[in-house]
């Protein structure tokens, strides 16, 4: 586990406003820059997640508030993350989650994981989580059990 | 004859072995130059393989073939004894081959680390396993509590409920619980945590026998996703070992390549794998690998569809001496046979009311088994039909050349047939020796005959699967091949095609094996009423006959009551030998007819699964989620004693300062009042409430307007629920003119950020006074929980704002209001500074981010202010009146707790309507109200309930708060008491008794400390 730098941004978007052009529309879909990381997850019904700093991008929430369009709500320190990857990875998560059914078409979901609130992303070879980060510790302990546990049923 | 003379009893095998110092040779076995042969095409052993190993079993050492179940090595060995019934302790051996053995249980291991009651027909040995009958002392052939026997008709259904009154139960009490029960309670837990596995699918196929592949193949052939959950080692049911053909080849190498062909569709097989429930959309399974727990997993599994094909039971027939060892059902001796070259001992009868006993008696046969009779309830019914293999050649010609053809093949075989037979009595005393036969029309004609195995075999009953799966196979009632398979593929095809998917081209595959029987129903042998206490219905808890007589005379005719009254059932193996044999005597004893028979209910677990596994692996420290502070680790390491409180763990109090939270709490509460302290307050909830509608909103959720608040400004704020009482109480801030902070109660975070989305959607109800838009479009408005994003330091006491003010020297504290904030700058961090508090004195909370909370801390402690805890603000707190969850308890109004003013002002809010109605306001209602100790002395606990004399018995209210005050040197508490009792200076009760007896207290205002508030204003 580990903090996430600063910014960390959630926009929620006014009901019936229109989605802004660029931004991923689908439920679950994101949008990633040229070097394939991930900039905008929806995340939630109006919710985008931004998990980093991306030139433009701050300006452009600035825009849309002064807009009346949404709402940028700082989140630092909100989350940490974590990354799994590999089929070992995958069996980690799927102690606490249908990955295959909660994802199925999407690439991100606001999901439970280990019992704690959580970001999803499906990344090429592996997942990311962001956990709420006074769960982390829970979150942390959890996932080397299954982890353990797992390691012991293959072997 | 002296003693010498006298002919001494040849020992076993296996016990002159073990004197011998040698491991017994299994002598039961055909002779086999590999561990798997075949006899006359027939396969059997197959689940062996060539290594040995050695294992004990009741202190002897055996030895067993690599594959072996506990049974199949033990009656190779000659061992027919394998525990005790519950009750009455009678000799039982082993009567299935599967998971629903209701007799040969064995406990696993060692003192204290023991696995019991685990079923010995299902147990893979591993080399040098310690396994142990049980329910018996002081051994397995001679048992103590045997001698209860001769009680015989006392312990009939329910005789518990009759007896051991006199003198008093408690004399037969430590008997009882010492007798009763199966196997010994593990005295530490051997078992670790099990994997968890969530996994979705399209069509989920429970059960790999021909049913449950032809399904599967089906499913994946037309492209769905499948699982398949078997619960044996292996798939392929009955096709593992029964003659049969499918699509032109033996059925096992058809079953090979459909498991192959599977694979290769992207199944997924999971073996040793048994679904015990299903919870809404997902059911679940379990693994015991080898039969037994422990590094097991736990499946969750979503399906769009799901097939059932568990295939169906063999019955039991009843008949007097039926629970001796020795008496086994016909398809599990040819199991046992087929799966472990077992056959049985000595000489060997087959019982039963179908045709397919002459088949199985000639495979037995062929195995080397001595059977001797075949005793057929059946009038004239068939003997033999064309079997599909070679394996049996000569039956293929009797069935060609007809009945008599085949009685003289069968006699020729040295096999007596007697139809319209039946068998009235198996005698014996450890194991069964002699049955007794007579004419179904001719009773008196009995005769007997010699044997040491007696095989039976009531037909087969559908296996109940999960309630909401569609059925197919035996489980169907199709207990055929030739029947089966079409009907399972179609069943397939639709689950597939039910979720999109195309059906294929391929066509169902063909198979024949064992013929459809035609099954004549019988239940039991006819008895006189004496002897019905020796018709066993359920061999685990020696249910009989005679049990279900007394349950009826007794007005327990329903098979739910009868089940509970006898203890039908109710045993390890779920009443699958029992339950349907016990439903069809229990209608045939009320005069019903069979139609008219009812099973009790199957509820899950449908098979046993142990406690481990349904916790999963939420254990120990993982029981249940904690959240943890920023600070936490700092607390963990400077002697916090954190307590969970809702999920966070916090700090009740710093060892330092006391050996105990009474006195730990008081010393710091002391030193705030005295000088100042920090506390950790990152738990309060916050909610981050953005947009130009947010002001309007926040008038409607708070019983105060938000939108009169100023920016820069922070106010105290009450929530009510839509039925008038109060939800939350916290703080307000107005960060601007569209951004509003909340904060809320500890453990009423998620259910305020709940509350508040709710109503920013939901459609308008009699309750909701609003300004808005009923329809959320065009609703400018945010919501979103920032609790982790803060962490709060509270800094409180007279030394709070100088101190402060070292650290922060841009800021003008001395300029800062009460109830105002500000945002500033710490170590290149957003700091905001609120002049706000819970504890009554001159206090600031920190809003900092979470990676600036431990720096500014330690900042803090070293300007000389030192922590307090839960325990001691909990002190501070209640010396001032102000309110917690302890008061705020969900069943008080506003004006329960003194809030006449923010209600007089009238705002439209959530809850408003509602608080109006009269039932609030009559002179009962609670009232919160301070006490103190008339004495000025004695404590007074909260929960104790308050009453208008000493011994009182009618509750005025109760004690919401209570703490010694270091203040007033005394204890001081807040309550809620019935309004008409609560002027000032009224005497009451607060009656104690399970605790401290009762204390007389007085009734004061809430506010126990500093009435004017001249220390929060930082005035002397």
């Amino acid at each position: 586990m580990r903090s996430v730098a600063s910014p960390l941004v959630e926009f929620v978007l006014f009901p019936g406003q229109p989605v802004p052009e660029g931004w991923p529309a689908l439920p679950g879909s994101v949008v990633r820059d040229t070097a394939g990381q991930a900039v905008l997850l929806h995340v939630g019904p109006l919710r985008w997640f931004a998990p980093a700093a991306v030139p433009g991008l701050s300006a452009a929430f600035q825009g849309l508030e002064r807009a009346g369009t949404g709402a940028a709500l700082r989140v630092d320190g909100k989350y940490e993350v974590c990354d799994f990857s590999g089929a070992v990875g995958a069996r980690i998560l799927a102690s606490t989650l249908d990955l295959a059914g909660i994802l199925r078409s999407r690439d991100c979901a606001a999901v439970t994981l280990f019992d704690c609130p959580a970001l999803l992303l499906r990344e090429s070879g592996g997942y990311r989580v962001w956990v709420q980060t006074s769960y982390a510790a829970h979150f942390k302990a959890a996932v080397e059990r299954a982890a353990a546990i797992c390691a012991k049923i293959r072997g | 004859m002296n003693s010498a003379d006298r002919p001494r009893r040849r020992p076993t095998n296996s016990r002159r072995a073990a004197r011998e110092g040698r491991v017994p040779v299994a002598e039961t076995r055909p002779p086999v130059p590999s561990a798997k042969g075949a006899v006359e095409g027939k396969r059997y052993g197959t689940r062996l393989r060539d290594s040995t190993l050695t294992f004990t079993f009741d202190g002897v050492r055996y030895a067993a073939r690599a594959g072996d179940t506990a049974a199949a090595a033990l009656l190779a060995a000659g061992v027919s004894l394998f525990g005790r019934s519950v009750k009455a302790r009678r000799p039982r051996g082993v009567f299935t081959a599967g998971p629903e053995e209701p007799c040969a249980l064995l406990t696993v291991g060692q003192s204290p680390l023991v696995i019991p009651n685990v079923p010995a027909t299902t147990l893979v040995l591993h080399a040098g396993m310690v396994l142990r009958s049980q329910n018996r002392w002081p051994s397995l052939r001679f048992d103590f509590a045997s001698l209860l026997q001769v009680g015989g008709s006392l312990f009939t259904a329910g005789f518990y409920y009759k007896t051991f009154f006199w003198p008093t139960w408690r004399v037969f009490e430590p008997i009882i619980r010492h007798l009763a029960g199966l196997g010994e309670a593990p005295g530490a837990c051997a078992l670790s945590p099990p994997a968890v596995e969530h996994l979705s699918c399209d069509v989920l196929v429970v059960g790999s026998g021909p049913a449950g592949v032809t399904a599967a193949l089906a499913a994946a052939r037309a492209g769905a996703i499948v699982v398949v959950c078997e619960r044996e080692p292996v798939c392929g049911g009955e096709l593992e070992f029964e003659d049969s053909i499918v699509d032109g080849m033996p059925g096992y190498q058809w079953l090979a390549r459909s498991l192959l062909e599977l694979r290769t569709l992207g199944a997924r097989l999971l073996c040793n794998t048994t679904v015990v429930a299903e919870a809404g959309d997902t059911v679940i399974a379990h693994t015991e690998p080898d039969g037994l727990p422990g590094d097991n997993t736990v499946y969750r599994i979503r399906a769009g569809r799901v097939l059932s094909a568990v295939g169906a039971l063999e019955q039991p027939i009843a008949f007097i001496g039926n629970d001796l060892p020795g008496v086994m059902l016909l398809g599990a001796a040819e199991r046992y046979a087929a799966l472990y070259g077992v056959r049985p001992r000595g000489p060997v009868v087959l019982f039963g009311n179908h045709h397919r006993l002459y088949a199985a008696a000639l495979r037995l046969r062929g195995l080397g088994a001595n059977i001797v009779a075949i005793v057929d309830t059946r009038v004239d019914g068939e003997l033999l039909k064309p079997e599909p293999t070679a394996a049996v050649a000569l039956a293929q010609v009797a069935a060609a050349e007809g009945r008599d053809a085949a009685v003289a093949l069968l006699r020729a075989c040295g096999i007596a047939c007697y139809q319209g037979h039946t068998l009235h009595a198996a005698h014996g005393w450890r194991g069964i020796r002699q049955v007794r036969v007579a004419p179904v029309d001719a009773p008196h004609a009995a005769f007997t005959i010699d044997c040491q195995s007696l095989l039976v075999s009531g037909g087969w009953v559908p296996q109940r699967g999960l309630p909401n799966a569609s059925i197919t196979g035996a489980a169907a009632g199709q207990v055929d091949l030739a029947s089966l398979m079409t009907p399972a593929y179609d069943a397939g095809l639709l689950a597939a095609a039910a979720l999109g998917f195309t059906v294929s081209a391929h066509t169902a595959p063909e198979g024949t094996g064992d013929p459809l029987p035609v099954v004549v129903p019988y239940l039991r042998s006819p008895a006189a009423a004496a002897e019905e206490k020796r018709q066993f219905i359920d061999l685990q808890n020696d249910v009989t006959v005679a049990d279900l007589r007394v349950a009826i005379a007794e007005g327990f005719s329903h098979i739910e009551h009868v089940k509970r009254y006898t203890t039908l059932g109710i045993g390890t193996e779920q009443g699958r030998t029992s339950n349907t044999l016990g439903a069809g005597i229990l209608a045939e004893l009320r005069g019903l007819e069979p139609q008219q028979a009812q099973t009790s209910r199957a509820r899950p677990p449908l098979a046993p699964m142990t406690l481990n596994s349904i916790a999963g692996q939420r254990t120990g420290a993982a029981f249940r989620v904690s959240r943890h502070t920023p600070l936490h680790d700092w607390h963990a390491a400077h002697g916090g004693v954190l307590d969970p409180m809702g999920l966070w763990l916090r700090p009740r109090y710093y060892r330092a300062n006391g050996r105990d939270a009474g006195s730990a709490a008081v010393v710091e509460a002391a030193r705030v009042r005295a000088t100042g302290g920090i506390a950790d307050c990152s738990t309060l909830g916050k909610i981050e409430i953005v947009g130009p509608d947010a002001a309007a909103f926040l008038d409607e959720i708070f019983l105060t307007r938000a939108s009169a608040l100023k920016v820069g400004r922070a106010r105290y704020m009450v929530q009510l629920r839509e039925d008038g009482l109060v939800l939350d109480d916290g703080l307000l801030l107005r960060v601007d003119e569209q951004r509003f902070l909340a904060t809320t109660s500890s453990s009423h975070g998620l259910e305020v950020l709940s509350h508040l989305e709710h109503h920013l959607a939901s459609a308008p109800g009699a309750t909701r006074a609003t300004t808005l838009p009923t329809d959320s479009r065009g609703c400018g408005l945010s919501i979103t929980d920032v609790t982790d994003s803060w962490a709060v330091i509270a800094v409180a006491g007279p030394s709070s704002r100088p101190t402060l003010q070292g650290l922060l020297p841009t800021v003008a504290l001395d300029r800062l209001s009460h109830m105002a904030f500000i945002d500033t700058e710490y170590a290149g961090h957003t700091v905001r500074v609120l002049r706000a508090g819970f504890s009554g004195e001159l206090a600031f909370e920190l809003y900092c981010p979470p990676v600036l909370a431990a720096v500014l801390w330690q900042a803090l402690l070293e300007a000389g202010l030192a922590p307090y805890g839960i325990d001691a603000l909990d002190i501070l707190r209640v010396e001032k009146g102000y309110l917690t969850t302890a008061e705020i308890n969900g069943q008080v109004t506003p004006l329960d707790l003194g809030m006449q003013a923010m209600v007089g002002q009238g705002n439209a809010c959530i809850g408003q309507t509602l608080l109006a109605r009269p039932a609030f306001h009559e002179e009962h209602r609670p009232c919160l109200v301070g006490l103190q100790a008339a004495d000025g002395r004695a404590a007074f606990l909260a929960g104790a309930q308050i009453a208008l004399s000493a011994g009182g018995t009618r509750s005025l209210g109760y004690v919401t708060s209570s703490v010694f005050s270091p203040t007033l040197d005394r204890w001081v508490g807040l309550a809620l008491v019935a309004r008409n009792h609560t002027s000032l200076g009224t005497t009451l009760w607060a009656r104690d008794p399970l605790r401290g007896g009762d204390t007389a207290v007085c009734v004061v205002s809430p506010v126990h400390v500093d009435p004017e508030g001249l220390r929060m204003k930082g005035l002397p």
